[in-house]
């Protein structure tokens, strides 16, 4: 402060302009949290998800996480037990809210006793609809079924099989060999 | 009794020809030809293979398209293709009850092939529909149907023509086996021929 002071009253009025050197750009937060339980709630604060995860990396925004080792539990309206992944890789964008899952993922429905794996399936609240691809493989109660692709809505109500290969499936012996009723 | 057995006890060993004709008739012929031909399924329906292009579940229906849906039996005793095949559980009609997941209905629509392949009695009928009902016991297939049956008691596979025919898969033991309804309404029905039985030897 004393040299400012000096320097200014010796009249070194030239006036300099400070160059400002470049500030490195900061590192991305990235969050990694380990062996964790997450809920992701939307906008109004209504969980859309509950994720346990191996690992989880979230993103700056932490809308966005990147999760290994994932069981996914997806929530209905009034938080339910909608439908459940597990999956290696996950992506769940809560801004968006849209999970991705992939690496091969069995998805099961309690409600309405369907399950099924996919090597990828995508979870869209907005659309209401769930989709799958990649051998399809899964069963309902009455039979099994293998197809290239699956869409349906978040519970399940309307399910459409298909796919290049087309659609293979058996319906349930012990269905069929119900009584008549008669 | 049925027809060819009558036949044979009549020691019909030409060929005969029954062609029954009716115009605006119903002809119901009680335990005729080949009923065992379907009546293979009665006592089951599953459990069954399914391919298709696209199946649509569905409020406890699946609805088969594209690519020609094929409908069969795991054991290989009947095949269905038609262009949509239609699989009801827990909808057996009114007032029947059967468990939600059971076979209720099964319709095909769009040039339906039914094959019954059970050994040494098999048919092959073409209709525009054909509806399983699991609560009636029944395949009908209407709409114009044309077919052969055959059994081994037959000399040669015998021509079904109809507007309609039914078939009891599961009959009570006195009841209609199989109903053909038409304008006219055809079968030939040709019984193989019956060896000579001797004579009884006599005494002395």
């Amino acid at each position: 402060m004393a040299l400012v002071l000096v320097c200014a009253a010796a009249g070194c009025g030239t006036k300099t302009v400070l160059k400002k050197e470049p500030r490195p750009p900061r590192p991305p937060v990235d969050i990694v949290v380990k062996n964790s339980e997450t809920v992701q709630e939307d906008t109004a604060g209504k969980p859309m998800w509950r994720i346990s995860a191996r690992e989880i990396r979230a993103s700056e925004a932490a809308t966005t996480l990147q999760v290994k080792g994932a069981s996914v539990v997806v929530l209905g309206p009034g938080g339910q037990d909608r439908m459940r992944l597990v999956c290696p890789n996950l992506v769940a964008n809560g801004a968006a809210k849209r999970l991705e899952a992939s690496g091969g993922v069995s998805a099961s429905s309690a409600e309405n006793g369907i399950s099924f794996k996919a090597e990828r399936i995508e979870v869209d609240l907005p659309a209401n609809r769930v989709t799958a691809s990649g051998g399809v493989e899964g069963s309902n109660p009455q039979g099994r079924f293998q197809a290239g692709t699956l869409e349906s809505d978040l519970k399940f109500e309307v399910v459409r099989l298909g796919g290049a290969g087309g659609v293979r499936a058996t319906i349930n012996p012990a269905a069929g060999s119900q009584g008549k009723g008669r | 009794m049925n027809l060819l057995t009558s036949a044979a006890a009549a020691k019909v060993n030409m060929k005969n020809r029954i062609r029954t004709t009716a115009l605006c008739a119903t002809v119901c012929l009680m335990a005729v030809v080949s009923s065992a031909a379907f009546a293979q399924q009665a006592q089951r329906i599953g459990p069954l293979k399914v391919t298709a292009g696209e199946i649509v579940f569905k409020k406890n229906q699946w609805t088969l398209s594209g690519n020609r849906p094929h409908l069969f039996a795991v054991d290989g005793s009947f095949d269905v293709r038609a262009d949509r095949i239609v699989v009801d559980f827990a909808s057996a009609g009114k007032g029947v009850k059967i468990s939600k997941d059971s076979i209720g209905t099964v319709t095909a629509t769009g040039s339906v092939e039914f094959v019954s392949k059970k050994p040494g009695q098999s048919a092959q009928v073409r209709a525009p529909k054909a509806v399983y009902s699991q609560a009636e016991g029944t395949l009908v297939l209407s709409g114009g149907v044309k077919g052969t049956v055959s059994d081994p008691s037959l000399a040669e596979p015998t021509p079904i023509t109809a507007d309609r025919l039914t078939v009891w898969l599961d009959p009570p033991e006195d009841g209609p086996r199989l109903k053909i309804e038409g304008s006219p309404a055809e079968i030939r029905v040709t019984p193989k021929e019956q060896p000579e039985q001797d004579q009884p030897a006599t005494k002395g």
